[in-house]
């Protein structure tokens, strides 16, 4: 059984299906599901998502059946196919994709199936129903069927050329920024990345996807799926990697992909060698104020499994804060918590991050008060401070009650504008840095 | 707690409301007095909304109350907004910190195929013990109500076992079109919490609106009266008084009409038969009507001559500067007609209106606010209905090329801007009543006027999605209407 939610931290599969499809330029969903859902999921990852915006066909634009009661009773595919036809009269897409909603998936519409008599003219189909549970799930699912129904096979392939799974937008707020920066890390040793959402890549692009030589997953909990299709259709391998923040993240992510590519070592480190000191020119600025001002923190980091780890380890290892709580709210199974939990081992400060998996919000405080030991009074109380918090905007009542000072970096996040910004690489670092200490110095 | 509720038809059989039409206001107005035009059907749709949505917003925001949407996550996920709002209007109010009192039972497929009442009943164990609310409203959803879940008898028998009301509302996303029929359905459910008057008060009037500033109060204040806005905000206390009000009024006939008459046919609670206070006129003659039930009349008089003198020389002078613009309204059915009499108002010329659809009739005959607008603005050519749907729109707009769009709606705003049209939002529902509201919209007004360089930036920088074929003019904006399976 799953559990009640009270502070949603995503929207089910079908929003994240709306949000990846309408990240994709020229891309058409259809959205075969009851009248609400398309609009309200839409508008939820608009606004809530650093107000990333409705895009090329989403919003209130979103083609969309609107079953209705007689639709539940006799079935909907014919309500359906007419919808696909009169979508590709109306609009102009280079893709459109079926995707469904609880209600088409309980009654037994065989959604996909309608779209295929129209894989002619570039319709495809994935089904996306919100039981199937969130939006890591639709993303999952309609980059799946874009792997085996539109990368097309590649006769020979490029030894530098990689594929990038697991950022999914507007679950990941900053994540064009994002791309936009690993394609540039990529580039720096010779690796040409395709990521599907970064600046410049269409469906044209897409379809020479089956070229790459390799798959890299940013996360554990979304892209792993399309993944394993790859491989299984076009015989691809995927490495599971993670999202490179600042310099720690990016050095560990360069040689991995270099290593697995084989790519030569003093390449590799050289590029590294380069970033760093443009990185530490850029970071040297705020030397005179680290102490001055005092701008050590100890660090409690609330996120999903793809932000987790890589924020508390630039938090740690790069800003030189105490990883002092990391809190993560997507993995549920014990194993895969396990697994989760060995990532903390290149943590490198002294004080290891409590970590725990907690998916309601509200019991974070308590948590945090119960680890530490009570007051009582005493005079020289070690308190909890001064502390920062980075996570979703849920978690600024958080920070109030500790006194801590705060970052929104996790979905949702409705408190600050996005828009190239990424967190991801050198650059990424830096970004992060400057966005964390102007929290700090804001009011002087 | 009247347990026994008669429950209430959606509006496509209650109010024979319809989602295409197209024409102009007066042959709307009069073909709908008599109820002749069909519902309608398109073969291409975008999406609007859903009843589910409608009916949860009109409880989520009750202060002591808790709420349970039984449903997969992504129904719930409109929530974070809500809350947003919630906290706004309750800062703006003066309500203290709001907070969200609202768990989802986020139902998996195990549920689809078990049922999920067991994990109703824990949901609502949970919400007891986490908000101790003083009651618990329970809404389904589409899978809830396909998959047959019982949740009116889970609700009865949880309530039982911990002593607070649970209430179901049944308002599945599909079982209607006409998304508004949520509104109905919840205020149905919500008249449970009403009691029978224990003492009339004579200076209470109950307004019924969404979120947003508090702008009846000095409006009503002028008259000695009391504002109870409904429901949102409210403490169940409150709510349980409204049968005690002196009136009922409020900004959307589109809302609330439906608790409005069963108020004044349940508890002899007048509702307010004049138009929304929106406009010099039909500010003046709410006030009046409002006083005429509530026995204030010449210190109505004493305020409405004071009022307009007030306001008189910015409004002339807006009027001046705003005469001969060309807008066009895209909004709910009411609201529309409210926000079309306000640029009237302003010497605007109304060239067009889309509404998202059309109730023929209200629930109490002698409101209507098409004949209202009608009879103040005049005939409305290039009257259209349709649900949101921009690709008809669009199509309206490009033809009429008005010089400013007023939208109700989120996301919709944005393709007045794709089209180089100024365009404003109308967010705060609250906004432009009374005499201040009509100077607020014509100030807004002559401010996006001067964002003309964005708006001409953006519309040379966006991309439609529409095949040549839809942009073309020639194309019929209708085309797909009449088929659909």
């Amino acid at each position: 059984m799953s559990e009640f939610i009270e502070r949603a931290k995503f929207a089910c599969a079908l929003g994240g299906a709306i949000s990846t499809l309408t990240a994709l330029p020229k891309v058409v969903p259809i959205v075969h599901a009851a009248g609400g859902c398309a609009g309200y999921l839409s508008n939820t990852y608009s606004m809530a998502a650093g107000y990333k915006g409705s895009g090329f066909c989403g919003g209130s634009m979103l083609p969309t059946s609107n079953i209705a009661e007689q639709n539940i009773v006799f079935g909907g595919e014919d309500r359906l196919a007419e919808q696909i036809e009169h979508t590709i009269f109306a609009l102009d897409g280079d893709l459109y994709v079926v995707i469904t909603g609880c209600q088409v998936e309980i009654i037994g519409d065989d959604s996909i199936s309608v779209a295929r008599r129209y894989r002619d003219r570039n319709v495809i189909g994935a089904s996306t129903p919100g039981f199937l549970g969130n939006a890591l799930r639709g993303y999952d699912s309609v980059l799946s069927s874009i792997v085996e129904d539109v990368v097309e096979p590649a006769g020979t392939r490029d030894p530098l050329t990689v594929n990038i799974f697991g950022a999914v937008p507007g679950q990941d707020v900053f994540y064009r920024g994002n791309l936009d920066e690993i394609k540039r890390l990529l580039g720096l040793i010779g690796i040409r990345a395709n990521t599907f959402f970064a600046t410049g890549e269409n469906v044209a692009s897409i379809k020479s996807y089956g070229a790459a030589a390799l798959n890299l997953v940013l996360s554990p909990a979304a892209g792993i799926a399309p993944a394993e299709r790859f491989q299984e259709v076009h015989g691809t391998p995927w490495l599971q990697t993670e999202l490179p923040i600042g310099p720690s993240g990016s050095a560990v992510f360069l040689r991995q992909a270099g290593e697995a590519l084989g790519v030569d070592r003093i390449t590799v480190e050289k590029a590294i060698r380069a970033e760093d000191a443009a990185y530490y020119s850029f970071f040297e600025r705020i030397v005179d104020i680290y102490s001055d001002l005092d701008l050590q923190r100890y660090a409690i980091v609330v996120a999903d499994s793809y932000y987790a780890h890589p924020l508390t380890r630039f938090l740690a290892n790069d800003l030189g804060w105490i990883p002092y709580l990391t809190a993560i709210n997507d993995i549920e199974e014990a194993d895969a918590q396990a697994a989760y939990t060995e990532r903390f081992r290149d943590i490198s400060s002294e004080t290891k991050p409590l970590i725990v998996y907690e998916r309601n919000a509200g019991r974070l405080l308590e948590i945090v008060r119960n680890s530490r030991p009570r007051n009582d009074n005493r005079k020289y109380y070690d308190a909890l401070e001064p502390a920062y918090v980075v996570g979703s905007v849920i978690e600024r009542g958080l920070a109030e009650k500790l006194g801590a000072g705060f970052l929104s970096v996790a979905f949702p996040v409705s408190n600050r504008v996005v828009l190239n910004r990424g967190y991801a690489g050198w650059t990424g670092g830096l970004a992060l840095v400057e966005d964390l200490l102007t929290g700090i110095v804001a009011s002087r | 707690m009247s347990l026994a509720n008669k429950t209430v038809d959606i509006r496509e059989n209650r109010l024979h409301t319809i989602l295409h039409y197209n024409g102009d206001a007066q042959d709307l107005n009069e073909r709908g007095k008599k109820g002749e035009l069909q519902i309608g059907n398109s073969g291409y749709e975008q999406c609007g909304n859903c009843q589910e949505g409608c009916a949860v917003g009109q409880v989520y925001g009750i202060l002591d109350a808790a709420l349970i949407e039984h449903a997969p996550l992504g129904c719930y996920a409109t929530i974070s907004a809500s809350c947003v709002s919630g906290k706004s209007t309750a800062k703006a109010r003066g309500k203290g910190v709001f907070h969200n009192k609202a768990i989802c039972t986020n139902i998996s497929e195990r549920e689809t195929i078990y049922g999920g009442t067991e994990i109703l009943r824990e949901a609502i164990l949970e919400a007891k013990k986490r908000y101790d609310p003083r009651v618990i409203f329970v809404t389904t959803a589409c899978v809830s109500g396909i998959v047959g879940d019982d949740v009116e008898g889970t609700a009865r028998d949880t309530q039982d076992e911990i002593g607070v009301p649970v209430i179901s509302i049944s308002c599945e996303g599909f079982k209607s079109r006409i998304w508004s029929s949520g509104f109905d359905i919840a205020f149905n459910e919500i008249l449970r919490i009403v009691r029978e008057p224990r003492k009339k008060q004579d200076d209470l009037v109950n307004i019924f609106n969404f979120v947003g500033s508090d702008t009846f109060t000095p409006l009503l204040s002028m008259l000695n009266l009391r504002v109870n806005y409904l429901p949102s905000q409210t403490t169940v206390e409150e709510l349980s008084q409204i049968s005690e009000a002196a009136c009922t009024a409020t900004i959307c006939e589109t809302l609330a009409t439906y608790i409005g008459d069963e108020l004044e046919r349940r508890y002899k609670v007048p509702q307010v038969k004049a138009a929304a206070p929106y406009c010099l006129g039909w500010t003046d003659r709410w006030m009046r009507e409002v006083a005429k039930l509530t026995h204030r009349e010449s210190l109505a008089e004493q305020v409405i001559q004071k009022e307009n003198e007030r306001i008189r020389p910015e409004l002339e002078v807006l009027r001046k500067e705003l005469g001969n613009q060309r807008v066009y309204v895209f909004a709910g059915d009411a609201y529309a007609h409210n926000m079309a009499n306000i640029a009237s108002d302003l010497g605007m010329e109304v060239v067009g209106m889309t509404t998202y659809h059309h109730d023929q009739y209200a629930d109490t005959r002698e409101i209507n606010t098409l004949n209202f607008m009608v009879e103040s603005v005049g005939n409305v050519p290039n009257y259209t209905v349709c649900n949101k749907q921009p690709y008809q729109v669009l199509k309206f707009l490009k033809a009429l090329k008005p010089d400013i769009l007023i939208v109700r709606h989120q996301a919709l705003a944005v393709y007045g801007y794709k089209l180089g049209i100024p365009t404003i939002f109308e967010a705060d529902s609250n906004k432009c009543v009374g005499y201040d509201g009509i100077i607020e919209l014509g100030r807004r007004i002559k401010r996006v006027f001067q964002t003309r360089k964005l708006i001409q930036n953006i519309s040379e920088n966006a991309e439609l999605p529409y095949t040549d074929w839809w942009m073309d003019e020639g194309t019929d904006p209708f085309y797909f209407e009449g088929e659909h399976q």
